[in-house]
């Protein structure tokens, strides 16, 4: 765990400023896993903090994956959705095999995202064309699949009921390594 | 000699705040030349990049032919019809008097041999014709996004049923009510064909549907259109860089780019999205490679794959490296 204190001196640089590369980032947050928990707790919060705090989170390691995860569980689900593309960034370049461990070992944890139906529509106002409502869930799903198997063919995912996507999401829990789920 | 980026704003688009970030980020950062070009860094230093902004699919396919060249596609993916480009502040539905070409249905086909779409939600309301594609006659060989299998095989065993008597008494009474059964529009909602786009069209007329569901309220009729990989299939893959930034890009364009990358023996790296999207990542990316994030090389790709995805809404982007 890291100091709020010195996290916030971080997350309260003006815009313009690259926190990443900013010593306290590089030589404390990045290297203390648990304070991706940390950050996630500021993703709730507007300006510059909830900015800093996404612009760090994606830099982490694999070893910030359980931190995060656990961070998530007590979250509203427009925090929830913010963390599925830093789980892509964080996981991408180790091999599948090994990312299965990782989810295999945090089975407990991922019901955070998997469990949550809620939907998040885009937060900027922009002419976009819908061609999938995913719920936090299902786009937590999309990039674990994408992870775990590239070639996957996840139209048929995104064509599904709430209730075969659901059944899907439980299949894939249950196919962890060491997965208790019934 | 100087790196060449290419963005290629798409209808739309191009008059967004995507749009708008890009080039404040071009205008900010690079010295604009008369040519329209920016380089950066300014004159008298030697250009270590130059960028340029293209709205044609035409110049879309030079750029994916350009040696070496990072090209990012800053558009709308056409619920996987291909990208499409049109005039500045293009209308929605722009009138055939105005646009006698609707850019809205013209696209760079680089994606599955059909795709599905939304009868209200693009059909109508851009205005578009698309060839439809019959989900009961699949031709042979053809190639389909897994939902579309799935829908095909659906609409071909009612039809089987039908063929074969043995659909029960109510479907054969009530056939729109058969789930993933290929219906026509206009039997069995006869107003929803009528309607009239702004064209003024009716290209609901003579449509199938095989969905139907519940969109922001209003019913949505799900159909198969042509698509295709035509337009890639004569590109030269040279560049070194393809982002397509556009809405769910993974799940369109993935198989068809990745074959073609295969045939061609070429070593472009692709930076695709998994979801729906409004991140502004035309800007960003270049933002990142005047920082010196190279895309092409291992480290270079994954850093600006964090770089994309710390943007709020970047629907997550994936990288296919060769």
């Amino acid at each position: 765990m890291v100091e709020p204190r010195l996290i916030e001196q971080v997350l309260d640089s003006p815009p313009g400023r690259d926190v990443v590369s900013s010593p306290i980032t590089q030589a404390v947050l990045l290297r203390d896993p648990e304070s991706a928990g940390q950050l996630v707790g500021y993703l709730g919060s507007f300006g510059n903090r909830r900015r800093n705090a996404l612009a760090v989170l994606p830099f982490y390691d694999e070893r910030a994956l359980a931190p995060l995860l656990q961070a998530c569980a007590e979250q509203p689900p427009a925090v929830k959705v913010l963390v599925i593309p830093a789980l892509y960034s964080i996981l991408h370049e180790l091999p599948p095999s090994r990312i299965k461990v990782l989810c295999g070992a945090a089975s407990d944890l991922l019901p955070a995202l998997l469990d949550e139906h809620a939907v998040v529509l885009p937060e900027r106002d922009l002419p976009v064309e819908v061609d999938f409502i995913g719920r936090v869930c299902d786009d937590a799903f999309i990039v674990l699949t994408v992870l775990l198997e590239p070639d996957a063919d996840l139209s048929i995912f995104r064509s599904a009921s709430e209730a075969e996507r659901d059944a899907g999401i439980k299949r894939f829990m249950q196919g962890l390594p060491g997965a208790a789920i019934a | 000699m100087a790196q060449r980026i290419i963005i290629a704003s798409g209808v739309e688009i191009r008059d967004t705040r995507q749009q708008f970030d890009l080039e404040t980020v071009l205008n900010t950062r690079a010295h604009r030349l008369p040519s329209g070009k920016w380089v950066f860094p300014a004159p008298p230093a030697t250009a270590r990049f130059e960028i340029v902004n293209v709205f044609t699919s035409a110049d879309f396919r030079a750029a994916l032919e350009e040696d070496k060249a990072w090209v990012v596609y800053s558009g709308h993916s056409r619920y996987g019809q291909g990208p499409a480009f049109g005039p500045a502040r293009t209308p929605h539905c722009p009138t055939a008097a105005s646009m006698p070409t609707n850019p809205w249905g013209e696209h760079f086909r680089m994606g599955w041999d059909a795709t599905d779409t939304e009868c209200v939600g693009d059909i109508l309301e851009h205005g578009v014709d698309p060839v439809e594609f019959d989900i009961t006659a699949p031709p042979a060989g053809v190639e389909l996004p897994g939902a579309l299998v799935r829908a095909s095989a659906r609409a071909r065993e009612v039809e089987r049923q039908r063929r074969r008597g043995r659909l029960s008494r109510y479907q054969r009474a009530h056939p729109c009510s058969i789930v993933g059964a290929w219906r026509e529009l206009r039997v069995c909602h006869a107003a929803v064909a009528s309607t009239a786009s702004l064209r003024p069209s009716t290209p609901l007329q003579d449509r199938h549907y095989y969905r139907q569901s519940k969109v922001d309220g209003h019913d949505e009729f799900l159909t198969a259109v042509n698509a295709g990989h035509a337009d890639l299939d004569r590109v030269a893959l040279n560049c070194s860089v393809l982002f397509m930034g556009s809405c769910s890009s993974r799940v369109h364009y993935r198989h068809a780019l990745l074959k073609h990358r295969r045939a061609q023996r070429a070593t472009c790296t692709f930076f695709l999205t998994s979801h729906v999207n409004t991140a502004s990542h035309a800007a960003t990316f270049v933002d990142a490679a005047l920082n010196s994030v190279d895309p092409t090389t291992r480290r270079g790709a994954a850093r600006m794959v964090r770089l994309l995805n710390r943007q709020p809404d970047p629907g997550t982007v994936t990288v296919e490296r060769p």
